[in-house]
């Protein structure tokens, strides 16, 4: 008995343990491998890479904690990015202004999304990839299908530094070493982090997704915390739209697709389950790191894109398997 | 034929973790046309025992002989072939298919045209149906039967296949005395045919009308195999506890209070509640006895407001009551459901989650949870009421059943519950487990906490009550106190008095 539990433990820890070794093992392997991987400029530009996933991933933890699914961070990623030079073009006006819009935007998004899952008891998987489409269309018709760039509405500016401070966001660097990117996702990460464990809202957001029932007759107001997931994830959407297009300098219309899978497989890689009730910020971070670095790292050694989705495929299900069986060890009796 | 034993096990060693058997040399024989009932605590090993017999899962070492013949490793394709047929204790039935449907699951009887012969499927059950008196309609969806049915669905399905064994894991958990009977009947016919069975309860005087031979199995062992009528209820349990057994129940708390703290005047509930009118006062245990679906889980619903009642008043502590889950909870009201698992536990949290779930706002400090506060309180409760338990971080799911059901009464403690509703506190819950259940209500009762406790076990509700309540068809007909028999309470359950 004493030793199965101590089997036991110590076999959780280390599958727990496993998820931030990865990325650390596959920076070892790499900076052995590729004389490119260790430089400064190869360091700072995975910091990029790994920022709008990054983001993306910390709402979409909250959102498949509670068992959920939102599919529709891709277009909302190109709505706020769009949305984010626009208002900044037209209310020229610094950036608070304009930020604050777009994160408004993407929480009446996750809103929506909530009212119609929470509320309206509709299937997360159907709201969110319906409401994918409709944001498509808002992006399609706000921007009339082209790009937006950083230009001022008001011909009569014609400063130099127009754009300075929205770009500061996506290429800055923070004591001159730290990218912008970079230090927003942590930040948001410690922030939702601290918030998912160590807050009420954020131990009912556990609740609901470990088990619906138990929690409503727990008196635990279930609707309300499932909505908060989905408008959590509206938020982070919001601010990786914002990185996103600063970084790049124009806003592309569709610019976020692709990314509500990316989102999900940094979770799922990160070893939280889809089913719910488990998971936990750290992992899901980690796991868009992996997923960065394995882009960066196979890139750099020259390998074709082809290969890549290959790897990215292969490396989830891996993540999977690693996960279940570390559950399922832990379940036998 | 000539073999007296349909079924023989020998030396039969199991275990799941290494260095922690499961079951321990075990051996024994069915003989044909024998029903032999297996009984033990929880973890006895006799779960584990029938996964073995029925091929779900291998031994670790030991000899399985079926009609003198060593057959090896089973699997479940095997054991059906050979004609060993279970009757799993949780339901397994496919609940959008129909009863039919589900009888004839992965078994199906196909046309000419190579598709499933549905006509076939529905007269072949019907048949079945009515050989075994079962009145359940064929076309129905599983899904709208209710337990009882979906048991003798379950059962149904199990001998449509013609077995030659059967074993029946702890089928009559969810019947009703009637029900049971039917099961009984239906069971002394098979044994007619000569099938022999394996038939394991927690339900002692069952056993005793219904089985040949009774083995007792203790921490993996079998203690004794001996025949009904060499045997009897006190050395049966002190078989299984390993010591004798003191009381059934403990004494019942003498602290009922002059005030109610809760009244239900007229409550309706379209159909189902009919003018329910129910008092409990503090310190007093009140239950709730009937058949099963009378309207017991109704009451319980409404006055949680898992259901909203159609009509009437819920006073609770002198004041009406609109009670929402979250309402109730706020205000001292506490739901221990029947099912702990389903709705009861968060299995794959802790101990600690578990407990302060529902009374997180006065763990809180400033902005979060405080963890210290939290662990404090959890550790406090735990130990009033005596868990067993390796750490707080424990998840709930690797607990016994007996505790887990402790953990859910911690949860409420925790909320600081006045009143308490108990649905079948102790379904599946061992024998010496069940003794400390009702130690806790007793205790909780004596604090002043007011309980309400339902349970289809009329002997239960006797041994804890202070004053009981018989429902019949969502009507409340008869209030008794203490002192009164089982029979009596079964009259008024099932309407023989007026």
């Amino acid at each position: 008995m004493e030793k199965r539990l101590e089997l036991k433990r110590s076999g959780k820890k280390l599958s727990s343990m496993g998820v931030y070794l990865i990325p650390i093992l596959m920076v070892i392997i790499l900076s052995i491998v590729s004389e490119y991987f260790l430089t400064p400029s190869n360091i700072v530009n995975l910091m990029m890479q790994v920022a709008v996933v990054g983001i993306l991933a910390i709402g979409q933890t909250f959102v498949i904690v509670t068992g959920g699914i939102d599919l529709s961070v891709s277009s909302l990623l190109s709505l706020t990015g769009c949305l984010a030079i626009g208002l900044y073009n037209d209310m020229s006006k610094g950036i608070l202004l304009p930020l604050l819009a777009v994160i408004l935007v993407g929480t009446l998004v996750g809103f929506a999304n909530g009212i119609f899952v929470a509320k309206l008891k509709i299937e997360p998987f159907i709201v969110t990839l319906a409401m994918q489409s409709i944001v498509q269309a808002i992006v399609l018709f706000y921007t009339n299908g082209q790009p937006k760039s950083i230009n001022s509405a008001n011909q009569l500016i014609t400063d130099a530094n127009y754009g300075a401070d929205f770009r500061y966001i996506g290429s800055g660097k923070l004591f001159g070493v730290l990218p912008m990117p970079f230090v927003i996702m942590v930040a948001v990460a410690l922030i939702f982090g601290v918030f998912l464990v160590k807050s009420r809202p954020g131990r009912y957001i556990f609740a609901v997704g470990g088990n619906k029932e138990t929690a409503r007759l727990s008196g635990i107001n279930v609707c309300k915390y499932q909505m908060l997931a989905y408008i959590i994830c509206g938020i982070t959407t919001a601010i990786a739209g914002i990185v996103y297009s600063a970084r790049v300098g124009t806003g592309l219309p569709t610019m976020g697709s692709g990314y509500e899978l990316d989102s999900v497989a940094a979770v799922v890689i990160g070893g939280t389950a889809l089913s719910g009730g488990k998971g936990s910020i750290g992992k899901t971070v980690a796991g868009a790191f992996i997923f960065a670095i394995l882009a960066n790292g196979l890139n750099l050694l020259g390998v074709s894109a082809y290969y890549q989705y290959l790897a990215v495929g292969v490396i989830i299900l891996v993540a999977v398997l690693i996960n279940n069986a570390s559950t399922s060890s832990r379940k036998k009796r | 034929m000539k073999e007296k034993y349909a079924i023989e096990l020998r030396n039969i060693f199991k275990s799941y973790v290494a260095g922690v058997p499961v079951l321990k040399d075990v051996s024994f024989c069915l003989e044909r046309g024998e029903i032999q009932a297996f009984v033990g605590q929880n973890g006895a090993g006799k779960s584990t025992l029938m996964k073995i017999l029925s091929g779900s899962e291998a031994a670790d070492s030991g000899e399985i002989l079926v009609d003198g013949v060593d057959v090896g490793k089973l699997t479940p394709a095997k054991a059906e072939e050979l004609g060993i047929g279970i009757v799993h204790q949780e339901l397994a039935l496919c609940p959008d298919l129909t009863v039919a449907e589900n009888v004839f699951l992965a078994k199906e009887p196909l046309c000419r045209s190579r598709l499933i012969d549905q006509k076939k499927i529905l007269r072949q059950t019907r048949e079945l149906f009515e050989k075994l008196q079962i009145r359940i309609n064929p076309t129905e969806p599983v899904r709208h039967l209710s337990v009882a049915d979906q048991q003798m669905v379950e059962i149904a399905k199990a001998v449509q296949a013609n077995p030659k064994v059967l074993i029946f894991d702890e089928p009559t958990a969810s019947l009703n005395l009637t029900e049971v009977q039917n099961l009984f009947a239906f069971i002394r016919v098979l044994k007619s045919q000569g099938v022999s069975m394996v038939y394991i309860s927690h339900r002692l005087n069952e056993i005793f009308e219904i089985a040949d031979r009774i083995t007792v199995l203790r921490d993996g062992y079998i203690i004794s195999t001996r025949a009904v009528g060499e045997t009897n209820m006190e050395s049966m349990v002190r078989d299984m506890v390993g010591r004798e057994m003191g009381e059934e129940y403990p004494p019942v708390s003498n602290s009922v209070q002059d005030e109610v703290i809760l009244e239900l005047k007229d409550i309706c509930l379209d159909d189902r509640l009919q003018k329910v009118n129910l008092n409990i006062r503090k310190g007093e245990i009140v239950a709730l006895a009937g058949l099963v679906g009378a309207g017991q889980r109704e009451i319980a619903d409404v006055i949680f407001g898992v259901q909203k009642a159609g009509s009437g008043e819920i006073i609770y502590k002198g004041k009406e009551l609109k009670p929402t889950p979250q309402r109730a909870v706020e205000n001292g009201i506490a739901f221990l459901t029947e099912s702990r698992k389903k709705d009861g536990l968060f299995l794959e949290h802790s101990i600690l989650f578990n407990t302060t779930i529902a009374n997180l706002k006065e763990m809180q400090t400033g902005l979060f949870v405080n963890a210290k506060k939290e662990q404090q309180q959890t550790r406090d409760i735990v130990e009033r009421i005596s868990l067993k338990y390796d750490g707080l971080n424990m998840e709930a799911q690797f607990l016994s059943g007996g505790n887990q059901q402790k953990v859910v009464i911690s949860k409420w403690l925790c909320s600081k519950a006045d009143m308490f509703i108990f649905s079948e506190p102790t379904r599946g819950i061992d024998i010496s487990a069940k003794y400390e259940i009702y130690q806790l209500m007793q205790k909780l009762a004596g604090e002043g906490k007011a309980i309400l406790v339902i349970s289809s076990d009329n002997q239960e509700l006797l041994g804890v009550c202070n004053r009981m309540y018989v429902i019949r068809q969502g009507q409340i007909v008869k209030e008794l106190g203490r002192g009164v028999t089982e029979e009596e309470v079964m009259l008024y359950a099932a309407g023989g008095n007026k």
